[in-house]
């Protein structure tokens, strides 16, 4: 199977390839794949992707999905402009 | 500042039925919605029973913002809200989230290639845009919605083959879609369909936090929560976010959140 035209997150560009990659390197962790690979961190936050690694992470290491930790989810959800926040001091 | 005793998040018919039931008890709510349409996914099935709703609110109470998604949610039920350009902070005295559901991507290989639709994704398409992609399909996943065969037959596009995701190897096509590649042999198609099932939209909750409990039927984190209310003090949830249910029981679920809510506010008061 070609890990690299499967396609994890297509607005970071996120490949299967790159996923196990991370995996093999030791990296067992959401929050760690996501800094090396920026997976679920593109405009949907993790919400397309995100399910597909913890699968992985689960079949890597034969841990249950449930004893993985998802990604934190912090503000802001979405884009906010600059020009907005410049503008809201008023 | 804007100042709410309600504020919605999502406009589903969980939503809408929340929305109805505080115009009801004349709650000062805020109902946000992501997209441009009220009644979620539900719209695509009966656009009737969701303008049922959508009638019942009273605009003396209940503010609809459309177009603006929640973008930044704190436990002191402050939250920012925007529609991309501008945001507005809104304090609220409750928030209930009623995010819903939405189509699980799944993983094979060339899943990027153009005619490679999710399930929720073909129906709007067909539903609210009568856009349609080709006349013969391909359907890949583990969970097919009964609605989704009704409307490829009504729209005259023929099933090719419907494939268990586990028999699939690979999808393929010179720049766009062609066909699949299974342990079964090789089918064509014009365009084929990901169909395996929903993932709950919880990140308002994780951002917040709220506790949450893996389910093993659904594979998935759902809150934890006694009489509508989460961990989190004021932050209650109703419909496909709190477990998935048919579009009446998350009516029926929005409508008794409301309920909860009133309740939880009015001994709020009373306290002091």
């Amino acid at each position: 199977m070609e890990k690299n035209k499967i396609i994890i997150c297509p607005y970071e560009e996120v490949t299967m390839a790159d996923i196990h990659k991370c995996l093999e390197m030791g990296f067992t962790t959401v929050e760690d794949i996501k800094r090396l690979t920026r997976v679920g961190m593109g405009p949907c936050q993790g919400r397309d992707c995100i399910h597909i690694v913890v699968d992985e992470i689960s079949k890597f290491n034969h841990i249950k999905k449930s004893d993985i930790e998802l990604m934190h989810i912090r503000p802001n959800l979405a884009n906010i402009p600059l020009k907005a926040l410049m503008e809201h001091k008023k | 500042m804007l100042h709410y005793d309600l504020v919605i998040i999502g406009g589903g018919v969980t939503g809408l039925s929340a929305a109805v039931e505080a115009s009801n008890l004349k709650m000062k709510t805020l109902l946000v919605e992501q997209g441009f349409t009220l009644g979620g996914h539900t719209r695509f099935f009966n656009e009737g029973y969701v303008q049922s709703f959508v009638r019942k609110i009273n605009n003396n109470y209940v503010d609809l913002l459309l177009n603006h998604s929640v973008v930044g949610v704190y436990d002191d039920l402050v939250l920012s809200i925007s529609d991309g350009n501008d945001f507005v902070k809104v304090q609220t005295k409750s928030i209930l989230v009623s995010t819903g559901s939405y189509q699980k991507r799944i993983s094979f290989p060339n899943n990027d290639l153009p005619n490679i639709y999710g399930y929720l994704t073909l129906l709007e398409m067909i539903k609210l845009h009568q856009v349609k992609p080709g006349n013969n399909v391909i359907i890949v996943g583990d969970e097919i919605h009964e609605m989704l065969i009704e409307t490829l037959e009504n729209s005259d596009i023929n099933i090719v083959k419907i494939i268990d995701k586990t028999d699939l190897i690979e999808a393929y096509g010179d720049e766009v879609y062609q066909g699949i590649t299974t342990k079964k042999g090789n089918f064509q198609s014009d365009f084929l369909i990901v169909s395996d099932g929903n993932l709950p939209h919880n990140e308002i909750l994780r951002m917040l936090n709220c506790e949450m409990v893996f389910d093993q039927e659904e594979q998935s984190w759902f809150p934890k929560s006694v009489d509508y209310m989460t961990s989190i003090k004021g932050v209650f949830v109703a419909g496909n976010v709190k477990s998935f249910k048919n579009a009446e029981e998350n009516v029926f679920d929005g409508s008794s959140a409301v309920k909860a809510i009133f309740n939880y506010l009015g001994e709020m008061h009373g306290k002091k």
